[in-house]
This record gives structure tokens, sequence and C-alpha cells, in this order.
């Protein structure tokens, strides 16, 4: 028994140290210097990597995004961007506002960066406190004794790795990644989803316009979290694009039930609220597409209703900022505002693929 | 620190042990419980360092009443004054910074008063408050354990190692930040006791098995529950649609949740305590296995319950009967005066006493008035009759039947995060939303539920499993229930070193655990 | 020791109107075990009732010190005296 104790203690307090000293996360200064392989993506490993790229000085330009920018490799941004813009993709599902706040804030000490690429998801509505529940924030805290939980079977693995002189990482899962995605898209584009959609719309209608009777300050993951940094990398000359992600029109009524009653309200609020602190920042830019029917409105460019699938409408996403086409200033704000308004309060579920969807008709 | 910390458990709880047992060998009691309380506060600080101070000021306060009334003569008046003023800081401190009142009253700009207040709750202030002002009544009745245990003051250095006894009781690091709420009646025999002191490799293997099953409790089970628990009272929360099925899992996972969470904590208080060779009071015995709430609540948190009711509920129930009674009330008011108000007013405050919100409020009534219920049901003469010609195994069944549903529904009110909130999951638990989105996938959860009902319905409690070896001292005479056949003996040996180990294994593996949220989150 | 069995009648009697169906002994050795009615409920009204009965007066904090009938009864006999 004490036997058996003083052995787990052991194995466990030496597999700790070993993990601490060889840290192939890259979090403490004596760190392993490991990379990630070359035009890998590591998406939701990401949240392990955070301070191997942001500690990485060949990049110069990061994308920090959700899930809806999780499938940009670095050459795909690289041919929008240009050849000049070294290019890590630092998406994760599901960000929150603590977490998204802790990645800006270790990128914030990588001295090449030139070049920040954001998403402005709907999760800065919520409050500044709330995080990912997978994200080991424990990691980039100031406390150092939590590290501890970092000592888990993928960490040791990685460790060992190191150890045996492999410097590189890379995730494999390009292909599942692609399938999981096709899946999805197959699976959301049936009739019957479309229906159901329709009746959640219909039925959502007399609430969907309703004010939330929130103002700026009251979106704190906005002003005390994103606005503070958004200001500090302006003002050291980085380039920041705040991408605003496209959702269906549809996402707002369907997402209503367990985001927020008034989730239409507080999205244009917050948007409100961002561009009035930060399009007026030298180097900041905003842009946003979904005052346009015809991306937001059509369900067959989707994989889910916050998901955009289309091709075609991905490029132009990150080509805008090639373009500077797109632009949310605060010359454009109230019409912006007012177009995506109407188009939602007024929208009949609509897929070019499947026809147009009654929320009565049956299939 | 949390118990479940990889820190507390591989290197604050080694250095403690060793600490203690080195300094008990060579330097004797006083030095030993002097290490318990130091080890104790260095436990605390992360908490905060004015948490810290706030703990140190009540022992402080606490010891220097108590030992005023102790040593104070009954004749003087002031003996009682200074004991109702000790009594008065317990319970202002923990108004003021547990329910910060003072914000409440004079709202958001009343300047440093409230930024005092304004700080995190002191973690276990209410436990600990509880158990130092338990003390200080004792100490005012003249329990003779106190004037044992706080001994000869002759000299400063006995007033310092007195105190730091003292500190060692009340801020037991086993015990302080949730509980049990422990009575000097149970800890001073025990220090006294010539086995003491002494490091009993059986003590450690005991101590051990109950850190395994408690941590397996909190950390597999219980933080499994938590994300489904989350996602379905966020989702009432916001006035969500909610398929009826997956509110009732939602409402179900609460249950399994909360059980698991605070069983897996005091099964650990009670290993950690074992392993410095103490007893706790037993906390937890079979909550759900229990025939009616009464029987619950001699088996759910039963130290909380017990110092309640010895401070709240009996003397308003000897007031009420006593004037009920000296007036010849009528039977209903008699009943009201002596049965409903004390046991609704005993129930308001164990309800407020996990926090200051309207939930706990109408938890607090929903229980109150089931208990005052249940009371009058079980003493009348239809039951007695039916009691008396049902099959015990029949009545033993309907009563569980009738007693499950209004817990599981208080229970989702308790951890719901408004009353609209709560009662709107009601609604959808009973509503018709058949065509609702699904909140989450009900597969893992599902199967998580059935393990986790199984437990707790055909497993022995770990103080069964364990009652070889005295694990607790019993706070109320409590049946088993179950099958006998499940109530299997535990000793130490390879066999179950090895089982522990695999529990082990799987809470160290999720307390480092990212969870995978591959591609899942929107 | 007679002044004991005194009060210890007319504690008996008591008992044995608040428990009507208690019929077995009633010693000083007598335990809320041993009496299936006597809850807490039903301690607090015979105490409240020996009291009036006894005349004398219990702190709540006594009553629940109590261990069996003896104690309560040594208790009375003590103010009684």
């Amino acid at each position: 028994m004490l036997f058996a104790a003083s052995l787990i203690t052991a194995v466990y307090l030496s597999l700790a140290a070993l993990v601490i000293a060889v840290d192939p996360h890259n979090v403490y200064s004596w760190g392993a210097d490991p990379r990630i392989e070359a035009d890998d993506t590591p998406r939701d490993l990401v949240i392990d990597w955070i301070d191997v790229a942001a500690k990485d000085q060949s990049y110069n330009t990061f994308l920090v995004g959700s899930s809806v920018t999780a499938m940009y490799s670095p050459a795909y941004m690289r041919s929008v961007l240009g050849q000049d813009a070294r290019v890590m993709n630092l998406s994760y599902g599901g960000p929150r506002p603590r977490d998204r706040d802790l990645v800006l804030g270790q990128l914030a000490d990588n001295p090449n960066l030139r070049h920040l690429i954001l998403t402005f998801d709907w999760t800065y509505i919520q409050n500044p406190e709330i995080t990912n529940r997978g994200f080991p924030a424990f990691l980039y805290d100031d406390d150092l004794t939590n590290d501890l939980r970092m000592v888990n079977l993928p960490t040791i693995r990685r460790t060992f790795d190191v150890l045996a002189g492999n410097q590189t990482y890379s995730n494999t899962d390009d292909t599942t990644y692609k399938s999981y995605i096709d899946t999805m898209y197959d699976g959301f584009q049936q009739p019957s989803q479309m229906a159901e959609i329709a009746r959640v719309v219909e039925r959502g209608r007399s609430r969907i316009g309703a004010l939330s009777g929130r103002n700026c300050d009251s979106f704190l993951a906005i002003n005390d979290q994103l606005i503070p940094r958004l200001r500090s990398f302006a003002k050291r000359g980085v380039r920041v694009d705040i991408l605003v992600p496209i959702a269906s029109y549809a996402f707002y009524y369907v997402r209503q039930n367990d985001i927020s009653p008034t989730l239409l309200d507080e999205q244009l609020v917050a948007r409100r609220c961002l561009v009035n602190a930060a399009a007026d920042l030298s180097n900041v830019r905003i842009f946003a597409f979904d005052d346009d029917p015809a991306i937001a409105g059509d369900l067959a460019n989707f994989r889910e209703v916050g998901h955009v699938y289309d091709p075609a409408i991905l490029h132009r996403f990150v080509s805008a900022l090639s373009t500077d086409s797109n632009r949310l200033t605060r010359q454009n704000l109230a019409e912006h505002e007012q177009a995506v308004r109407s188009a939602v309060e007024n929208y009949r579920t609509t897929n070019s693929q499947l026809g147009r969807v009654n929320a009565d008709s049956t299939f | 620190m949390i118990f479940t910390d990889p820190l507390f458990l591989f290197v604050f709880l080694p250095i403690a042990l060793l600490a203690f047992y080195t300094v008990a060998n060579f330097l004797g009691r006083n030095a030993a419980l002097a290490v318990l309380f130091v080890a104790s506060i260095a436990f605390y600080i992360p908490y905060g360092l004015f948490s810290a101070i706030l703990l140190v000021a009540a022992l402080v306060v606490n010891f220097v009443v108590a030992l005023a009334v102790t040593f104070l003569d009954e004749s003087k008046k002031s003996r009682r004054r200074i004991y109702l003023a000790g009594q008065a800081y317990n319970i202002i401190t923990l108004c003021y910074f547990k329910y910060k009142i003072a914000s409440l009253l004079f709202g958001p700009s009343a300047g440093i008063m409230v930024d005092i207040a304004g700080i995190a709750i002191p973690a276990g202030i209410s436990f600990y408050t509880f158990q130092g002002a338990a003390f200080l009544a004792d100490a005012y009745s003249r329990d003779k354990n106190v004037a044992q245990f706080l001994g000869q003051l002759r000299s400063l250095r006995s007033v310092g190692a007195a105190f730091c006894r003292y500190g060692a009781f009340v801020s037991f690091f086993p015990q302080l930040i949730i509980g049990p709420i422990t009575y000097l009646s149970e800890f001073n025999p025990q220090t006294r006791s010539k086995r003491f002191l002494r490091l009993d490799p059986i003590d450690l293997a005991v101590g051990l098995t109950f850190i395994s099953i408690g941590m397996f409790k909190k950390v597999v089970i219980a933080d499994n529950l938590a994300p489904t628990v989350d996602i379905i009272f966020g989702a009432a929360q916001v006035g969500a649609e909610i398929h009826p099925m997956q509110a009732w899992i939602g409402a179900l996972a609460y249950m399994a949740q909360l059980y698991f969470d605070f069983s897996g904590y005091s099964d650990m208080a009670l290993g950690l305590a074992r392993m410095f060779g103490l007893k706790l009071p037993i906390n937890f015995f079979s909550p759900f296995k229990a025939n009616g709430i009464i029987d619950y609540y001699r088996r759910w948190h039963m130290t909380l319950t017990r110092v309640i009711a010895r401070f709240l509920y009996t003397p308003l129930s000897v007031a009420g009967t006593r004037y009920a009674m000296f007036n010849r009330l009528a039977p209903v008011p008699a009943h009201l005066l002596s049965l409903w108000f004390p046991m609704l007013i005993n129930f308001q405050i164990i309800g407020l006493w996990h926090g200051a919100l309207w939930t706990f409020c109408v938890f607090g009534l929903m229980h109150g008035l089931w208990y005052a219920l249940e009371t009058e049901v079980r003493a009348s003469k239809w039951y007695k009759s039916v009691k008396a010609k049902a099959s015990p195994v029949i009545l033993g069944f309907l009563e569980r039947a009738v007693f499950f549903l209004p817990l599981l529904l208080s229970l989702a009110m308790f951890r719901s995060e408004s009353v609209i909130g709560g009662f709107h999951l009601f609604s959808q638990m009973f509503g018709t939303s058949f065509d609702a989105r699904s909140l989450f996938n009900m597969r893992e959860p599902v199967m998580m539920l059935t393990i986790a009902f199984s437990i707790i319905y055909f497993c022995p409690n770990s103080v069964e499993l364990m009652r070889r070896y005295r694990p607790a001292i019993m706070t109320y005479e409590n049946k088993s229930y179950g099958l006998a056949i499940m109530r299997g003996l535990w000793r130490p040996g390879w066999v179950q070193a090895s089982y522990l180990s695999v529990l082990v294994l799987a809470s160290l593996y999720y307390v480092s655990r990212q969870p995978p949220f591959l591609y899942q989150g929107f | 020791m007679s002044d004991y069995q005194a009060i210890l009648d007319q504690v008996a009697e008591i008992i044995r109107d608040i428990f009507d169906e208690y019929e077995g002994p009633v010693t000083m050795e007598t335990t809320a075990n041993d009496v299936a009615q006597w809850d807490s409920l039903s301690h607090v009204r015979l105490m409240v009732m020996i009291e009036m009965e006894l005349g004398v007066h219990f702190s709540t904090s006594e009553m629940q010190s109590f261990k069996n009938l003896g104690d309560l009864v040594r208790a009375s006999a003590k103010q009684k005296a």
C-alpha cells in the first residue's frame, strides 16, 4: 500500500521534473526550442503550442481566430497576403474572452510581429473571466505552481520526443479535418435540416429584434481586454486586421436559444463598440461581410449556421485584407448595422441549392 | 491549495507528514500540533494573503474570548458580555465578508468599506467560523474538553502552546476549507490519546485509501459531469427551449455532480486527517439512499445539520414549545410554533449559509416545508398504521420513490443561476419541446450518469467499506442500506493497492488533462 | 435514591402519556433509541412537559446532553434539592 503510494509519487514527481526541465511547450525561459513544421496548421493542438509559435521569431504574421478560420493554411494565407507574410494560424475551436486575451498576451512578446489578424467572435459579449474549458490557462497565468497540471500523457510523450532530438512539431490531422468538414457540410445540406431551421426562424421571429438594453460600458471583454491590447499593438506599429466572422442570418435565431435571447442586438452593439473604440486607431482595420444577403442569407454557403463552407467566400474573406474592401468604419457603421438588423429580422430561410424553404414545407 | 492539486498531493502533503512525525518523535505533542497549525496556514495562504490575515484574526479573537470565559468566574457579569462579543465578532465577520452586507446596504459607491468587502469571499469562512463559534459555545457552557485542551496557562510559553493547539484544531487543513465542522469533544480526546503521534502504517494506508477514492469521485466522476450541467443550466438561464430528455439529464447530472464533488472532498478530508492519526466526524453517509428528507439530512453534510440544529433549531423549537404548552395553545398553532416556524427558519439559514442568493432562499423554503411536512406525516396515525401493515421492502421502495423527485427539483433550484432560470428548467423538464435543438451529444453523459447512479445506489460508501478501521467519528446513528452482498470489507494489501493505483492514475490523468474538444467549439 | 425513584415515576407517567405506543420498561437506563416514537421533535415536547410537571428548568444544551433518563432525573433532582 505504502509502497504503491511512494512508487506513484516518485514516478509522478520525476516525470513532472523531467517535463518541466525539458519544457516541450516552451513556456519557460529555459524551454526546448521546438519548431512547428513549415506550413503546418496546428488547429486544436494550438492550445499547447501557443508559446512554441509565439516565441518563434521567424513568424511575422499571426492569425488568431476560431473554428471559422481553422482551415486557412499558412501557404493559403501567403498566397493571399504576399510572399513576405510568414504566417502562423493560431485558430482553435471555441475561444472565450480570457483565453483569447492570454494568446494575445503571449504574442505581444514576439519582437518580429508585424501583422495580426484577429476574428471578432460572438464570445466578446461574454464576461472577461470566461475561459474555454479545454484551454490550459494555468500555463499562461502568473501562478507557476499550477503548471504541474501540464504533466499528462501527450506532454510526456512530447517531452521524450524532444529528448530524442525531434524538435519539429507537426499536426497530421489534415485529412481527418477535411473529411470532418465535408461530412459536416453534407449533413447540414439536408432538406430536413433546412426545414428545422425554418421552423426555428419562424418561431423566433417575434423576439429576434428585441433590445438587450446593453451599452458599450457593459462589454468588459472588449473594453478591458481587447481594446487595450489593440492600442498597444497599434502603438508599436503592428498592423491589426479584425475580421467579423460571417455568421448566417439563421445563426441569430438558432443560437438565440443557448447564447442569449437578445443575441442579435448584443452582437450589433458589440460591433458598434469595437468600431467606435478601435476603427480610428492607426494600423487597425475592421472588416465585415454579413450585410450581403447573398453571403449570409444563403445557407448553401454554410456547413453549420455559424460556419462558412463555400471556398469562394472563404477566399474573399481573407483577400479583403489585400484589396481593402468591405471595411467597417465609423462612417458606414450605422448603415451596416441597419442592413444586418433588418436582414436578420426579415429573414426567410433560403438555400440556393435546395430552393426556398418554408417552415411548413414537407420535403 | 486544493486537495486534488498535484502540488498538494505530491509536494505539500509528504513534507507536512514528514515534518509532523519527525517533530512528534523528538519534540512531542505541542510541537507536533504547532507543525499542523503552521502547515495549515501555509496551505491557506494561496487563497490570498488578506483571507489568511482574516483567518488568523478570527483565531486570535476566538482564542482570547475562550480564555476569558473559561477562566472568569460564573458570577462575573462580564463573562456573558465577553462571550456575546466573541460570537458577535464571528457573526459579523461572516455576514460582512461572505454576504457582502455592506455593499448591499451602501451600494457600490460607499468607498473603502465596500472595497474590503469587494474582495472574493475568503475561502472556508463559513466552515471555520462555525467551528470557532461551536468551540466558544462549548467554552461558555464549561465543556470539560475546553479546560483540558487549554490546559494550565502559567507562562507566556504555555499560552503560546495553547494557541497553537487551538489553531491546529480550527484550521487543521483537511477540514479548513470544506469541513467537516468538528467539535472539540471529538478532537481533544484524540490528541490526548497515547496512540496519537505514533506513526502507524495502518493510518497511512487507510488515509491513502480514502484519498484515492475521494479523488476519483471528485476528479473523474464529478468533473466529467460538470460540462453537461453547465450547458443545461446555462441554457435554462437564458430561457432556451430544451428537449425534456436533455433537461432531465442536466438535472440528474447536477444531482450526481454535487454528490460526488462533496462526498469526494469529504472522503479526502477523512483520509488526510487519518494520515496524521486523527479521525474527523463523518459528513456523508449515502444520502441519496435515504428514505425521506429527514433521513437525508442525517446523511448529507451531517456536521452542518447538527451544528445548525444545535444552535438554531433546538433553541427556537424549545422556546416555541414552551410558549405553546404554557399557554395551552390548540394543536395547530402549537405545531406551527414548535415545528413549522423553527424548521423554516432553520432551513432558510442552511440555504443562505451557502451564499446570499435567491435560489438558496427558494431551496431553503422547499426543504423546510418538506421536512416539516414529512415530520407531520410520519407522526400521523395514518402513516403508523400503514407502516405496521406494509412490508418494509415495499414501503422503503415507495418512500424512496416519493423522495426522489422533490430532491431532484430542489437541487436543480440550488444549482440554477436564478430563480427564474430554475423554474424555467422545471418547465422544460415537464414541457413538450421535443423539437428543440440538441444541446449536447447524449451518449457520454448518459453513460456517466448510469455509472454514477449505480455507484450511488448499489455500492457501499467508503466508510462502510472501511468500517473495520473506524475511519470516522459517527455523527448520527445511521443504518446501512443496500444489498448486504455489496458490503464487503476492505483490508490493505497488494490487490487493494493496485485497485487504488488505478483510481489514482485515472484521477491524475484527468487532473492534468485538457479535455479534447477537437473541432467542437463554435 | 428514593428521590430519584419519585422523579423517575413522574417522568415515566409523562413518557407513557406522550409515547402512547410504548409498552416497555422505563428505567434510569432508558434512552431515546429504546422508544420508537421518541424523535427530536417529541424530545423537545417531553423536556418541556417535564419542566412543567416537575417545576424545573433546563437549558437547550442541557436538553441535548442527557444520555439517558438517569441523566435527566439526576439533573432534576439537583435543581429540586
